[in-house]
């Protein structure tokens, strides 16, 4: 009580007991100072001078039973001794308040109608740990509560109740910011594994066992899909049939235009014969050179971000930044050069191709016993080739899917 | 005397008051499902509360909405990113402690 109260009380109001009345109009004398520790009997004892008599005895609220009652002063009584320590005080709270759930609920709206705050916070804490963690159903049990909502009630929480369209558009507003966000990490993840994928594909194309994983449609539907699902289908070998000279012509970059190199009647006798001579690996190896030239994949003169957009159908392939370089002709260029020089390099070209035929079973098997060390990092670990399937993809060694 | 009257004797308003003191708003739900005065009085509880918190929780856009929507004398409003640590990252730090 503050030093204004005492000032307001009068010689004749203070007394030693205060006269109280309880529900069952059973009437109680209280200590004055223990039964002004609760701010309504203070109230009525300072403003109205009341409980002076038994008479005129305070009138308590029906929630204050005498066993309340009583419980309430006991709490009262041992606050109201000024040397207790804080350690103390807890610990007589904590007994305080271990009681059955039905003493505690009348305790807590006894101390509610005496206003007594201290002991309001006391008993709800108590009551609050008795209802955390519980279901509906056993909270009911433990107080004997009727159900008495509907299904629909049951069931609002997992709908949205507000009516304020303002709380909804910003709802819209953020769900469209973040799907934003996602298409725009996704996209960035794509272009990544785009370019990793080429840069596989560029390094494991010259083999013997061809294995091409068909384009799948699409690639947010390629991740859904199961591994065993993508269709591995060995390409059969194709003969061929162009002569030495289209072939050569075509590794000078005439794109198979025969007329494009000048070479004499006795050099293409010659190589007839060598043709008959070779053995079916050099119709892999002419297989292989209508794909590559000189193990560069044919279709990296078309500029990288055209073939990242191949291959990840970006919806934004149109533009200008993604258009593709312009390709120069290089016709009029080598009709410059001098006819001497351009026989100098064909012959250059011809050792190269004959070099090339005659050590490329050694090469070949490199190459595979290169292919099968690395076959475990690829493909028993979940590496990127066994994840992502690419179009226009070359694996140096079979697939065991 | 009865318990049923007892827990019912309990005004809307000191049942909001037990319902501020709940950290959990998985408590305050399961508070709210019981019956039609408890869920007046979780929203009441909501309405009382000067601060409210969602560190730690991950919340849909309507649960919170509403939750802002009731809680109308708010001063202060924490929306922090639920942070998941690795199992191992976890095991270490719990190690580490």
């Amino acid at each position: 009580m503050s030093e204004i109260d005492l000032a307001v009380i009068k010689p004749e109001m203070m007394k030693l007991y205060v006269w109280l009345q309880t529900s069952d109009d059973s009437i109680q004398q209280v200590e004055q100072e223990i039964a002004m520790f609760c701010p309504l009997i203070c109230q009525e004892i300072i403003q109205k001078g009341m409980g002076s008599s038994k008479s005129c005895a305070i009138c308590l609220p029906q929630q204050v039973s005498p066993a309340m009652l009583s419980l309430i002063l006991d709490y009262c009584r041992f606050h109201q001794v000024p040397g207790r320590s804080n350690k103390e005080r807890k610990s007589y709270d904590e007994k305080f308040v271990r009681i059955d759930t039905e003493r505690l609920c009348e305790l807590t709206s006894a101390a509610d109608s005496l206003q007594l705050k201290p002991l309001v916070d006391l008993t709800s804490r108590a009551l609050a740990r008795i209802i955390e963690g519980k279901t509906p159903e056993e909270i009911r049990d433990i107080f004997h509560l009727p159900d008495d909502l509907t299904e629909e009630e049951k069931l609002e929480p997992l709908r949205n109740i507000t009516a304020d369209p303002r709380i909804r558009l910003l709802n819209r507003l953020y769900a469209k910011k973040r799907k934003e966000l996602k298409e725009r990490e996704r996209l960035k993840l794509y272009i990544v594994l785009g370019l990793a994928a080429q840069f596989f594909c560029f390094f494991y194309q010259s083999c013997q066992t061809q294995v091409s994983i068909s384009s799948v449609a699409s690639i947010p539907k390629m991740h859904h899909q199961p591994l065993t699902k993508l269709n591995v289908e060995v390409e059969e070998e194709h003969v061929d049939e162009r002569s030495v000279d289209d072939l050569l012509s075509f590794i000078n970059g005439n794109d198979g235009d025969p007329k494009g190199v000048k070479t004499s009647k006795n050099k293409k006798k010659n190589r007839r014969k060598k043709e008959q001579q070779k053995s079916s690996s050099l119709k892999e190896e002419s297989e292989l050179n209508k794909k590559e030239v000189n193990g560069h994949d044919i279709r990296h003169q078309s500029s990288e971000a055209e073939r990242i957009s191949e291959t990840l159908y970006l919806p934004y392939a149109d533009d200008d930044t993604f258009s593709p370089k312009v390709e120069f002709d290089d016709g009029d260029i080598d009709d410059e050069i001098d006819p001497a020089l351009k026989e100098k390099i064909d012959r250059e070209v011809e050792d190269f191709a004959r070099r090339l035929n005659s050590d490329w079973p050694e090469r070949m098997q490199e190459l595979l016993s290169s292919g099968q060390e690395r076959e475990t990092i690829l493909f028993t670990t979940d590496g990127f080739l066994r994840r992502h399937a690419w179009s226009n993809c070359i694996v140096p060694y079979p697939v065991n899917l | 005397m009865d318990v049923e009257v007892e827990i019912d004797r309990l005004p809307i308003d000191l049942l909001a008051y037990i319902f501020v003191l709940f950290t959990s708003f998985t408590d305050l739900a399961q508070a709210s499902g019981v019956c039609k005065k408890w869920k007046q009085g979780v929203k009441e509880s909501l309405a009382r509360r000067h601060n409210l918190s969602f560190a730690g929780w991950k919340m849909d856009d309507d649960s919170t909405s509403r939750l802002v929507f009731h809680a109308y004398n708010l001063t202060k409003l924490d929306m922090y990113a639920v942070v998941t640590i690795v199992y191992d990252k976890s095991k270490k730090l719990l190690a580490e402690s």
